[in-house]
């Protein structure tokens, strides 16, 4: 079974510049995948190529098993598209618009009515169904675009920046309609700069990051919930706990302790078991108050900055 | 129902609620039509002498009838073809510099290039929302003014002068040609240019050879008679054909996602 979406150096070129170059990955049927990015990094020129909008200059990519050159039309029909900008149709009601593209996209009318009903539901629009796009306020813009890329129950839906320009309340109305996604088994494509939204939402991400002669490469790509899962503790002290430190350091499988105030970090060894009950007994067998032990979660933010600035330095 | 005609009907509703452009194109059928009307007026109130004088004036135009008076209402309307074809030429640049540089403006665009409508299709489904409006536009505007003026020229004549073959082969060949001229033209500058202003002063140049022609024929140096007609209809359908296709040649996606301006 091929992959949902797969890139094989994708590049994209304007002029002299390359928005994206050497670009690779797959996503299979299901997942959640995050392209994190600075802006510029080339992130909407990846999901327009992968969206059959623009074609690639170098490399390929497929969106189940169809070629985004070749044929585009085709890919056009098969995936749903959250643009930036919601781009409503301010003169035309929420049902006017969401009519218009499902009948684009040759949903038939009866079956169009119900899904535009069902979608106005879901998203707690069916009460202003009449109302132009243009009384709308953000929030309801953006969940109208979500419910108008859905509208022809596309195998696989790109989302561009969901929630930018949103106010935090829109902006969590419209993450959580994404989640509500992310958990109906679609193969979602997010495309961001808000780390924090890609924490929540996605299971993989890529980073992309602009470079000299070439923008857009892909400089990291990986699993989310190893990284949530990083191997360690942080341990709470009812006092300083630099006095511990070597007690720590001296358990088998600790690969490090760090104090900082009352809190000690510590970071278990690869391959080995977790240190962490032999590491509590030797702190309390040292004379150390224990308040809290807190899984220590390697934040998405720590991950991207490091590689950044592993990229940066290279 | 085909894409083009989904996509047509969503023009159509977006005309019918702008209220802007929804005055515009009444307001260009008023001043139009009220010159050739006062026209007609003058000739009809003119002395058989001022009529033969200024039939003088126009002496290759002036038509064979022997009353005078007559003569001049023929040759008020005769000449008033030409001013009466800038309209169906001039209101699809007004709609159609809205559709693709319009929708670049109020970013919706995105979305309708994200559609499964091919490039033909958008091109076609924005032309026709232009051109059946203006169409609509320019016989509502033609049937008022050929009632108009069976009115005013009734004591003169004592039956109806419009339609005659010249207005009849105007409206229904030549109109609808020009205006798939504006038509086309506008959506070619409006894919090509981010600002549908631009897109509307640029493709408003194209009634400006119309307009010289009309006013050089008032001041009875020149005579636009029916082989300038024909030959003006036949270049339209030529042009026509030529530039739609360029049109969809140029249609660019990536071009219009990504240069807006």
């Amino acid at each position: 079974m091929p992959a949902a979406i797969s890139a094989r150096g994708l590049g994209k070129r304007f002029g002299d510049r390359w928005a994206v170059a050497g670009l690779s990955f797959e996503i299979a049927a299901g997942e959640v995948f995050g392209l994190l990015g600075p802006n510029g990094a080339g992130k909407t020129t990846t999901l327009r190529m992968l969206a059959g909008m623009i074609a690639p200059d170098e490399g390929a990519a497929s969106i189940a098993g169809l070629d985004v050159a070749r044929d585009a039309d085709e890919v056009r029909a098969r995936v749903g598209l959250l643009t930036e900008q919601p781009g409503l149709y301010d003169r035309l009601t929420i049902g006017e618009n969401l009519e218009f593209f499902a009948r684009l996209h040759g949903v038939p009318s009866g079956e169009a009515g119900r899904r535009i009903d069902g979608l106005l539901r879901r998203f707690d629009l069916h009460e202003a169904r009449g109302r132009r796009a243009g009384t709308l306020s953000k929030g309801m813009r953006q969940k109208v675009a979500i419910a108008r890329a859905l509208l022809h129950e596309p195998e696989v839906i790109f989302l561009d920046e969901p929630t930018s320009s949103l106010d935090p309340e829109a902006a969590r109305t419209v993450r959580d309609s994404v989640a509500a996604l992310a958990s109906s088994g679609r193969t979602l494509l997010l495309c961001t700069h808000n780390l924090f939204e890609a924490e929540q939402l996605c299971r993989r991400i890529a980073i992309l990051r602009p470079g000299a002669g070439k923008s857009g490469r892909l400089v990291a790509e990986g699993d989310l919930a190893r990284r949530r899962d990083g191997r360690g503790v942080v341990i709470e002290l009812a006092g300083e706990a630099a006095p511990f430190v070597a007690a720590a350091r001296a358990v088998a499988g600790v690969a490090s302790a760090e104090a900082e105030g009352a809190r000690l970090t510590l970071a278990a060894a690869d391959g080995a078991p977790s240190p962490v009950p032999d590491a509590i007994a030797a702190l309390v067998a040292a004379g150390a108050r224990i308040e809290a032990v807190v899984p220590r979660r390697v934040a998405l933010e720590d991950a991207y900055l490091a590689v950044v600035a592993e990229e940066g330095a290279s | 129902m085909s894409r083009v005609l989904v996509l047509l009907r969503k023009e159509l509703l977006e005309v019918r609620r702008s209220r802007g452009l929804l005055f515009a194109m009444a307001a260009l059928p008023a001043t139009m039509l009220s010159v050739p009307i006062l026209l007609v007026l003058t000739a009809v109130h003119a002395t058989d002498a001022d009529a033969a004088n200024l039939l003088g004036f126009y002496r290759a135009a002036a038509p064979a009838v022997a009353d005078p008076r007559q003569a001049f209402v023929l040759l008020a309307v005769q000449n008033c073809v030409a001013l009466f074809l800038v309209m169906p030429l001039f209101i699809p640049v007004l709609i159609a510099a809205q559709s693709i540089a319009g929708e670049k403006e109020r970013h919706t665009i995105e979305p309708l290039l994200a559609s499964p409508l091919r490039s033909a299709e958008i091109v076609l489904g924005k032309s026709l929302g232009a051109v059946v409006p203006a169409l609509g536009i320019t016989g509502i505007a033609f049937v008022l003014f050929a009632a108009a003026v069976d009115g005013i020229a009734w004591p003169v004549f004592g039956r109806p002068v419009l339609p005659d073959a010249a207005w009849t082969f105007a409206v229904l060949v030549l109109a609808p040609l020009l205006c798939f001229l504006g038509n086309t033209v506008t959506v070619l500058v409006s894919s090509r240019v981010g600002d549908s202003r631009l897109a509307q002063q640029i493709s408003a140049l194209l009634v400006v050879p119309l307009l010289a022609l009309v006013s050089v024929q008032f001041t009875g140096l020149l005579y636009l008679g029916p082989w300038f007609y024909l030959w003006l209809g036949l270049g339209a359908a030529v042009l026509d054909a030529a530039l739609f296709a360029l049109a969809v040649r140029l249609f660019d996606r990536q071009r219009i996602l990504t240069r807006w301006g």
